[in-house]
């Protein structure tokens, strides 16, 4: 019997295909290479001022990415390259409308934000759907025509945000307003996800035709999408108001061109059917996190073109990095992208404690054999001085490590989709700890140890 | 056939019109089945047997005319789902980044909510896969990464899921091998059995013949007759499909026979695709070799492999250069220069610049050859305008001006421009990959004719097609591909019809081919008619269907042509 002959009759000993897609691999690499970085060069990120200022800047770029995110899904390329311009025209004119004291309300401010985000969306989803006109074109005329009446609205930055948005820009703590907004968005789109509506979504993406044959009622699908982006695209520029706290017609802009390469880092397909939230928050992050590791070196003035270069060299090269992902698909098979996830934290978190703690920069040396022996070593100092920050990040660290993988292991074994509910436990544990946090003050030490699960 | 009869019609198309500009897709179409019967659709190439199956589907608006499904006209295919309606297109239409059970759904839950539990959706979908492709398929895997064969199967096992009342396969059986086509057959009849009505639109007379209760024909938009289940025989079908054409054209036909053989292109151990045997091959002057097999046995490859196009995964193929001495073909440049030309059926893909004339595309690969005033590179266009005259007149193209956009033109005429095109770089060797696929008889006529005076002229025609007609009267030698290798070899009078389909199931004992094993000659010459075990009329590959049986319960060992096995399935 010859070779193939042999292979076609044992054939139906394995599953055919493969399961998860590794294309969170590259972005979780880089987040947690740039976290380390980004702590070495500069602990102050991961106290909690720190950290508070750093949700304040991302939060409008994750939220810009989430809202790209949802028409990307949707295929035919439909890239909303107006999303910079519509976060922009939303901040002018609520700030015009509130020097005019036409709203000032938080939830008139809301509303107001989200219809007009969702109108525009409207508008583009029924150009797209009806005239037949190629998305792409219709985003870049909506780029060019907000960008325009922008300046009329406002001409130069200028004005000043409600009161009771003013303090939120502050980011002097990680609970803040924004991140209520950022993990009550995130909890939103991972609740769509879980509806026939977005199945619907991926299967028109991926393949029109198909769905349309099968009897998908693309049209309304399409429309939905289009609603989704225009939200959370609202919710952006609620955050982006916050950020500067005032009026700006030319800098919205720019999150046009961050959003794209965010959600292309995260991993998802421009073509359409393949997205996810943790890729384009991971992308978000990492973007912003090339911006904290190059602004901790002074490049002087050409401090933004050197991030700029920096943008475009880590796209490019994760893309290519992107390239192997079939040869990994295939040595690897069902390859848990979680558990990769697990190993990593545990690595960069070790060496995040370990540098914070001691403050002195660990050598390189510190790689994944050696993570057990400094996280030990960490957890140890910990609990023999009683630094707010670090028990804050050993308590956190050790939650995220555990919970994940009691997870991984009951999934394995009932053979479960996916991780649905785990993410929900895992909120509501940061959630829970938060809360505790905030109430006792960091000071109630010895409770950390008993709710260690 | 009488209780068949007796029930009610199901489907019934009177008089429908349906026209892409020019192009009369359907031309006053009637079309009526029942309840509980398989009935086929058949015809040849762009006759209008797959718009027929989308106008039914509600994929396609008709232009007049009426269409009653179940007592109701669908005119979206959420509508045809809703009367019950499941179709099966040609193209295998999967979202490649969605899971398989969700391809599986596809369309069947509400805008928000599901209306089936997902541990139903799965277990059902891990059931119907393993059902269908007689191998278990994780219901999670994301379709992309599976092979077509199983991609094929999700579309039917979509279908199959909905529970129609009438299910319409179109070309359904394309990527799938002979097992998995008896599989699709046992389920169909359990359908059928099961009261449905079952549309089945094919090419393969053989598969037809075995299948279905009754047939309908097709020529030219039109329904021509209807054939019950006692007169469904091969002649009878043909003869209905080509009308008098085929008449016309088969006393001038006659196959060009070189007198002497001269090696001019030779592979040697070429191997087709990685993991099939290696195997020889020798292409003679003034010979056409016809290159048949079943969809996917490797015989596109081996065209490919021959002219250069793609790599082969092992092997050498060298061909005889005008200066003398045998040159290594291996790559598209060596195959131009020594004038290897491959023209493909694929016009899409492989063949006219949508967007440019018919001037152009058929020039377009003298550019480099008609040059003037050095390194300026201007083009000659004139000398130019000469080539494509005189190809024009040859192929006698119907065309308004040589400026318009060849997506003016018909398939046959786009075809005719493609072969043009080879033609016009003089070529030693003209490999052809299906060329005749959605062309008209006429046009087919003229192709022959014209490949026929290039090899007569000295040249060679390796000429590979889906349709065993073709070959007949035409093909000097027929190789016939099974599992990536030659399986048989026919020359002279044993070109024909049915000792090829034999062939192409397995069904010979590679005769022809004995001597293949030996590396030297492929001896595929011999006046073979005395080799053929099976001279039957009727494809002996539909005696070898157990109508009834569950599937577990077949066994089918194949063996190669020196014993050893090929292929098992079953238990």
């Amino acid at each position: 019997m010859t070779a193939p002959a042999a292979e076609t009759v044992a054939a139906p000993a394995h599953f055919a295909g493969a399961r998860t897609s590794p294309h969170l691999l590259m972005p979780m690499t880089l987040l947690f290479v740039l976290l380390v970085i980004a702590v070495l060069r500069s602990p102050v990120l991961v106290t909690n001022s720190g950290l508070g200022s750093a949700v304040i800047v991302a939060a409008p770029l994750i939220l810009a990415t989430y809202a790209l995110m949802a028409t990307v899904v949707a295929g035919r390329g439909t890239v909303d390259l107006a999303i910079g311009p519509l976060i922009s025209f939303i901040n002018v004119t609520l700030i015009q409308l509130v020097a005019a004291d036409v709203i000032g309300s938080p939830f008139v401010v809301f509303l107001y934000a989200v219809a007009v985000g969702m109108a525009y969306q409207l508008v583009m989803a029924l150009i797209v759907i009806f005239v037949r006109v190629q998305p792409i074109i219709v985003s870049l005329s909506g780029f060019l025509a907000l960008s325009g009446i922008n300046l009329v609205i406002l001409p130069r930055p200028g004005g000043v945000a409600p009161d009771w948005m003013a303090s939120w820009g502050a980011g002097t703590s990680v609970f803040s307003p924004v991140m209520a907004i950022l993990v009550l968005a995130s909890l939103a789109w991972l609740l769509m996800t879980r509806t026939a509506f977005f199945t619907h979504l991926r299967l028109m993406g991926s393949d029109e035709r198909a769905a349309y044959t099968s009897g998908i009622p693309i049209t309304i699908v399409r429309i939905g999408a289009h609603l989704i982006s225009g939200a959370f695209a609202g919710l952006s520029a609620i955050c982006f108001t916050a950020l500067i706290g005032s009026g700006d017609p030319g800098q919205g802009t720019t999150y046009t061109l961050l959003a794209v390469t965010a959600l292309v880092l995260g991993g998802a397909s421009l073509g359409g059917g393949r997205a996810s939230l943790a890729g384009s928050l991971i992308g978000a992050v990492d973007l912003y996190l090339i911006t904290y590791v190059l602004s901790t070196f002074s490049f002087g003035g050409i401090q933004s073109f050197v991030t700029d270069l920096c943008y475009g060299a880590i796209l490019v090269a994760s893309l290519l990095l992107t390239l192997t992902l079939p040869v990994i698909q295939r040595t690897i098979g069902n390859f848990s992208a979680l558990l990769y996830f697990v190993v990593l934290a545990i690595v960069a978190l070790g060496v995040i404690l370990f540098s914070t703690y001691t403050g002195d920069v660990p050598s390189a040396a510190a790689t994944g054999t050696a993570a057990g022996f400094l996280e030990i070593q960490a957890l140890r100092g910990a609990a023999a001085e009683s630094g707010r920050d670090s028990r804050l990040w050993a308590f956190v660290g050790v939650l995220l490590l555990t919970v994940p993988l009691i997870a991984r292991t009951l999934i394995v074994g009932a053979r479960r989709r996916g991780l649905g509910p785990i993410v929900y436990i895992v909120v509501t544990g940061l959630a829970l700890l938060a809360v505790y946090l905030a109430t006792h003050g960091y000071a109630g030490g010895v409770g950390h140890g008993s709710a260690r699960p | 056939m009488t209780e068949a009869a007796a029930s009610p019609v199901v489907v019934s198309v009177s008089n429908v019109r349906k026209y892409f500009g020019p192009t009369r897709a359907l031309d006053g179409c009637s079309f009526s089945a029942r309840a509980g019967e398989i009935h086929a659709i058949i015809g040849g190439n762009g006759c209008g047997k797959s718009t027929l199956a989308k106008v039914i589907s509600g994929v396609l608006p008709i232009d007049s005319g009426s269409v009653s499904v179940l007592g109701e006209a669908p005119s979206t295919p959420a509508e045809s789902r809703a009367i019950g309606i499941a179709t099966v297109y040609q193209e295998v239409l999967v979202a490649e980044e969605s899971s398989v059970v969700d391809n599986l759904y596809m369309g069947v839950d509400n805008l928000f909510s599901s209306s089936v539990p997902f541990e139903h959706k799965v277990r059902n979908a891990a059931a119907i896969m393993e059902e269908l492709a007689g191998q278990p398929v994780d219901p999670f895997a994301n379709v992309g990464t599976l092979p077509l064969a199983l991609k094929q199967w999700i579309t039917i096992g979509r279908a199959l899921l909905s529970r129609p009342k009438v299910l319409i396969l179109d070309e359904s059986s394309a990527a799938l091998d002979f097992d998995s086509t008896q599989r699709l057959f046992a389920k169909i009849r359990e359908l059928r059995g099961a009261g449905a009505t079952v549309l089945i639109v094919t090419h393969r007379i053989a598969e037809l013949i075995s299948i279905s209760d009754r047939a309908t024909v097709m020529r030219d938009g039109r329904d021509v007759g209807i054939l019950e289940k006692e007169q469904l025989t091969e002649k009878n079908l043909i003869a209905l499909m080509t009308g008098e054409a085929q008449e016309e054209t088969h006393p001038e036909r006659h196959a060009p026979q070189p007198e002497r053989r001269e090696v001019v292109l030779k592979a040697d151990r070429l191997v087709n695709a990685a993991g099939s045997a290696p195997f020889d091959f020798e292409l003679y002057r003034g010979e056409i070799v016809g290159v048949a097999g079943l969809d996917g046995q490797g015989q596109s490859e081996f065209v490919r492999h021959l002219a250069g196009v793609q790599a082969p995964p092992g092997g050498e193929i060298s061909v005889l250069s005008r200066s003398g001495g045998f040159h290594r073909v291996d790559s598209l440049k060596v195959a131009v220069k020594e004038r290897i030309v491959y023209v493909s059926g694929d016009r899409k893909r492989e063949g006219v610049f949508a967007s440019l004339s018919i001037f152009e595309n058929m020039t377009i690969p003298l550019y480099r050859e008609k040059k003037r005033a050095g390194v300026l590179g201007f083009i000659d266009w004139p000398s130019l305008g000469a080539v494509f005259a005189r190809e024009a007149a040859s192929l006698a193209l119907k065309f308004g001006e040589r400026d318009d956009k060849i997506t003016s033109l018909s398939g046959g005429n786009q075809q005719k421009v493609l072969i043009g095109r080879g033609f016009a770089l003089r070529p030693d060797i003209i490999v052809l990959n299906d060329p005749a696929r959605g062309i008209d008889v006429g046009a087919k006529a003229e192709l022959y004719r014209q490949l026929r005076a290039f090899a007569e002229s000295g040249k060679s025609v390796v000429y590979m097609s889906s349709e065993l007609e073709e070959f007949i009267g035409f093909a000097t030698r027929v190789i016939v591909f099974r599992a990536g290798r030659p399986f048989d070899a026919f020359a002279g009078a044993a070109v024909e019809g049915h000792a090829i389909l034999n062939a192409m199931f397995g069904q010979t004992d590679g005769a022809g081919l004995r001597q293949a094993a030996a590396p030297a000659e492929p001896r595929g010459l011999s006046p073979a008619a005395d080799a053929r075990p099976f001279p039957a009329p009727t494809p002996v590959a539909v005696s070898r269907t157990p109508a009834a049986e569950p599937r577990r319960a077949i066994r089918i060992v194949e063996f190669g042509a020196r014993g050893e096995i090929v292929r098992r399935t079953g238990p």
